[in-house]
């Protein structure tokens, strides 16, 4: 350990009703630094995300641990909560058209979430909005203040919900799929000004995402989540140059690669929808190493330096 | 089986004698924007003078971003849509010449499109489903039906105890599966795909791309890709073309893709792409974190 | 925004055109006549040439002879000068009984929705913030009851326990006699207070209280206001205002200013039924508005009546979507209130 971390997330578990989203996710985010939270649809990457900032609805059921600046979060009282959303995590939202307030101005928006506007007055919080907005590379600040989110365009929304997730001067960003709903070259500019503006300020940025692409091309560090669980941590490097478990290399191997002619490789299957106490590999239904061992029990995560994998038979480390 | 559709092998055989399967020339289409009330409506063109050709068994993809206009062709060669001007030529055939157009052109043209929760009738069972455009083209005596629709769902790799299960019963991919065997079921020429995986998980897509691989293989199938994913695009199609804002800009072997694009929008949408290696980083403009190396986790 | 509600004010012209050939010629072809009617006294000492006489002077001047059409252009002609004609029974202009009955129905209308948006509200939001509790149950439940019950019969009703065996309530009326109102904007409840006549306010209000629970008991509101409230409560902004530190109470004040334009434009839907609502309950209440007068116009074949009444409704009617139109584009910014209506 280097210093502190920043998020720790400790046996992380989510449920609603029977229907087990998220059954143990353990993690830490280190200040400064952009960690890669990847998995596909059901893998418990958005609960999770969730559940760090205490934004899960009433009905979901919540345990482990989540400590930001060793401050237990899980269980915490509203204003402990508010506290942390209103100065440390800062969120930003996939779809920036639903993130915004349809009927009220993007200036009322911002200045009512500036920490301090009671005692710098509104109108030092308006230009802390404003200089924000040219921050996220707004060329008209004070008209996008006046405006109402369907007045801007998609590329300009998606900043002011940026701009908005800044607003507190955050140490940490989460980011959830912010690009998935958008064309590529759009989606390239939001994350080179999520991701440099974030370096500037020295915040860190949970990068949520399904694309391994973008996983590659922006984090330091990646969890790889499938059935509720971190199948596998790793340096960026480390994980697509080696990838231990048998679901990152799947995985993997079911993309394809521009300039890449081999056949594609689909896992075979779907991931299915865990219901109770997770008792299995959840990918042993689908896995080609699986023996008796992966469906008797969950596996233990095995940490080797500065990796970590959770599978009974994690392959060789030559294996790419 | 029984070939339902024309057979793969004979396509090279008189390779230069065929028309191409699917042929738009010249094609455009625009739509109006803005109020009519205050005299400022105007016409955008969503497809501008395209012209293409797909030999039969082959596919052409067509990239682009949102508002390209490769969805709106997607429409046209369906005739989901009419063509300001232009034709659109199914085995060199207009196919807006004479009334008999619809119900033949509908058999030969089958499109499947990029959400199959939407597409599907969430009241009518997978048999019904797929058994509806066999019966209303008249394409199997009444009893032979059943086993055609049988014969289809094991086809699109469905367990056979599907068919009397209603779509909401099945993943995302699985009713993708069933979208397709609906639109083979009525034995087309052209498949139009239009976005066919994006919806999809990732670990999903490569089951249903290489579903598709196969089903030409199998029948000799042509197919025209829409999509986004330039990754998909090159691995998958024999021919590419390029749109932006209504217009090809740029078509050729999916080498205009990986090595070689020659329109600086091609070289955009590539160099955009993110490309699942953290060793190819160059080219996005991310300043390196500061505190970043990798830690003890 | 001006040519906007321009050309709103020119669909209702035609609106009302419209209107007034229907009721027009309707109530003609009602059976039974209003000179019937008048004299069939069955006085045995008038002559059968005098009550002809009677009859043709009186059709004569209440522009009720000549062919049906030509009857029609007359109206219209009268209308156009802003004259609705004179009641045949009352001897009394048209234009003078409406604007004796109108303030007293529009109180009603007034009082009946507060009634209905102080129960909406509280029991929506609740509704809405406790999805599927007792609360919210009991909300839905009532506004289904009062939605079921026809108005007419729980009037009656009210009047029975309320009036009949526990005598807290008037039976019927708008206010005691006796009373002395001086009249200075002609709403009676707005003029109580203006001249400082509590008494008076206090006899209004009592007459006004059963017939005004009738029209708002029906809870109208609790289901769209919790429904909009529903859907905007699962909205990612709302999310987005918490993960930015926004107190809960200023969530829930932009919750309910987010739900406000559905519930205003379902709202101005329905204010033509609740016109029509009031004139069944001012007949049951015997409260002498512009329901209660129309009714007895229909009654007494009294054309002009019926005719003034009705287009005097569709104004009002128009002029409220109008007003509602108007009111959401400035809820809403989305909406443009400038685009073709």
């Amino acid at each position: 350990m280097t210093a502190a971390p920043l998020l720790e997330v400790d046996r992380l578990g989510v449920r609603f009703g029977s229907v087990t989203a998220v059954s143990s996710v353990s993690f830490t985010v280190n200040v400064g630094e952009v960690f890669g939270v990847v998995g596909e649809s059901g893998a418990g990457k958005s609960a999770t995300a969730k559940a760090i900032i205490g934004l899960l609805p009433s009905t979901a059921k919540v345990r482990g641990s989540v400590k930001y600046t060793g401050e237990e979060l899980v269980g915490a009282d509203r204003a402990t909560l508010r506290r942390v959303r209103g100065g440390g995590i800062g969120y930003v939202f996939q779809d920036a058209l639903t993130a915004l307030d349809p009927v009220r101005r993007v200036g009322d928006q911002l200045v009512e979430a500036v920490p301090s506007r009671r005692e710098i007055g509104r109108k030092a919080a308006a230009e802390l909005a404003e200089s924000l907005l040219a921050e996220v590379q707004i060329k008209n600040p004070a008209r996008c203040m006046q405006s109402y989110p369907h007045q801007l365009s998609g590329g300009m929304r998606q900043r002011v919900v940026i701009a908005a997730a800044l607003i507190a001067d955050p140490e940490l960003i989460i980011a959830d799929e912010v690009t998935s709903a958008l064309d590529v070259t759009v989606q390239r500019r939001v994350l080179e000004l999520l991701l440099n503006v974030c370096a500037d300020r020295g915040a860190a940025v949970m990068m949520i995402t399904h694309d391994l692409g973008v996983v590659a091309q922006t984090c330091d560090r990646v969890a790889v989540l499938y059935g509720g669980i971190v199948a596998e941590q790793a340096d960026v490097f480390d994980l697509f140059d080696a990838p231990r478990h048998p679901y990152t290399q799947a995985l993997m191997a079911s993309m394809p690669h521009i300039g890449d002619d081999s056949p594609f490789v689909p896992i075979p299957g779907s991931a299915i929808q865990v219901v109770g106490e997770l008792t299995a590999c959840p990918f042993a239904p689908r896995c080609n190493h699986t023996t008796d061992e992966c469906r008797q029990s969950l596996p233990d995560i095995t940490n080797e330096g500065s990796r970590a994998v959770r599978c009974v038979h994690p392959l060789a480390e030559a294996v790419s | 089986m029984t070939a339902p559709i024309p057979e793969a092998a004979d396509v090279a055989a008189d390779d230069t004698t065929r028309p191409p399967a699917l042929e738009l020339r010249h094609l455009t289409k625009s739509f109006k924007v803005g109020s009519e009330s205050f005299g400022r409506a105007s016409r955008v063109k969503a497809v501008d003078d395209v012209s293409l050709q797909i030999e039969s068994g082959t596919t052409l993809g067509l990239v682009g971003e949102s508002g390209s206009g490769k969805s709106t062709i997607a429409r046209l060669v369906c005739r989901l849509l009419t063509p300001d001007s232009g034709q659109v030529l199914v085995d060199g055939v207009d196919v807006a010449e004479g009334r008999r157009r619809s119900k033949a052109y509908a058999r030969k043209v089958q499109i499947v499109f990029q959400d199959p929760t939407a597409s599907l009738n969430p009241r009518w069972k997978v048999r019904r489903t797929i058994a509806e455009g066999i019966r209303a083209h008249k394409l199997r005596p009444r009893d032979e039906i059943d086993a055609r629709v049988r014969e289809l769902v094991d086809l699109v790799g469905l367990p056979e105890n599907s068919l009397d299960r209603y779509p909401h019963e099945f993943s995302g991919g699985q009713r993708q599966r069933i979208a397709i065997a609906r639109a083979l079921a009525v034995e087309p020429e052209v498949l139009v795909l239009d976005e066919p995986v994006s919806a999809l998980d990732v670990s999903i897509q490569a089951q249903i791309l290489v579903l598709l691989q196969n089903l030409q293989d199998l029948t000799g199938l042509t197919y025209l890709l829409i999509a986004h994913d330039l990754a998909v695009v090159q691995r998958f199609c024999d021919r590419v073309a390029v749109m932006r804002t209504g217009e090809i800009v740029e078509s050729g072997d999916p080498s205009i893709i990986h090595s070689n694009p020659q329109h600086p929008y091609t070289k955009a949408l590539v160099e955009a792409h993110p490309v699942p290696d953290p060793h190819r980083r160059g080219a996005w403009g991310i300043k390196s974190s500061t505190n970043g190396q990798g830690s003890v986790a | 925004m001006t040519k906007f509600v321009l050309k709103r004010l020119a669909h209702t012209v035609i609106v009302l055109l419209g209107v007034s050939v229907m009721v027009f010629f309707l109530i003609r072809y009602l059976p039974g006549d209003p000179v019937d009617l008048m004299f069939d006294g069955g006085d045995d000492e008038a002559t059968a040439e005098a009550i002809a006489a009677g009859r043709e002077a009186f059709a004569e001047g209440r522009g009720l002879s000549g062919s049906l059409p030509s009857q029609y252009f007359n109206f219209l002609g009268e209308i156009s000068r802003g004259d609705l004609g004179t009641s045949l029974f009352r001897n009394v202009s048209v234009t003078t009984l409406i604007r004796q009955t109108l303030p007293l129905t529009f109180q009603l209308a007034v009082a009946g929705q507060l009634v209905n948006m102080l129960l909406s509200f509280p029991l929506g939001m609740l509704g809405a913030a406790k999805q599927n509790s007792i609360w919210d149950r009991g909300g839905t439940a009532l506004a289904l009851i009062g939605t079921a019950m026809p108005n007419f019969w729980q009037g009656i009703m009210l009047i029975l326990v309320f009036a009949v065996w526990i005598p807290i309530f008037p039976v019927s009326g708008v206010m005691d006699l006796g009373i002395d109102l001086r009249e200075v904007t002609h709403i009676p409840v707005v003029d109580a207070v203006i001249t400082g006549n509590w008494a008076a306010l206090k006899s209004l209000m009592m007459h006004l209280a059963l017939p005004a629970i009738t029209l708002g008991a029906s809870a109208s509101l609790v289901r769209i206001l919790r429904s909009s409230l529903l859907e905007v409560k699962h909205q990612d902004f709302m999310d987005a205002y918490r993960a930015r530190g926004v107190r809960e109470r200023s969530v829930t004040l932009h919750m309910l200013r987010n739900a406000l334009p559905t519930t205003v434009v379902i709202f101005g839907i329905r204010l033509g039924t609740i016109i029509s609502g009031s004139v069944v309950i001012e007949t049951v209440f015997a409260y002498q508005g512009m329901g209660w007068l129309l009714i007895n116009g229909i009654n007494q074949r009294d054309y002009p009546l019926v005719q003034g009444i009705v287009l005097t409704f569709t104004v009002f009617t128009a002029l409220a979507s109008l007003l509602t139109d108007i009111v959401h584009g400035w809820l809403d910014p989305r909406v443009k209130v400038t685009s073709s209506a």
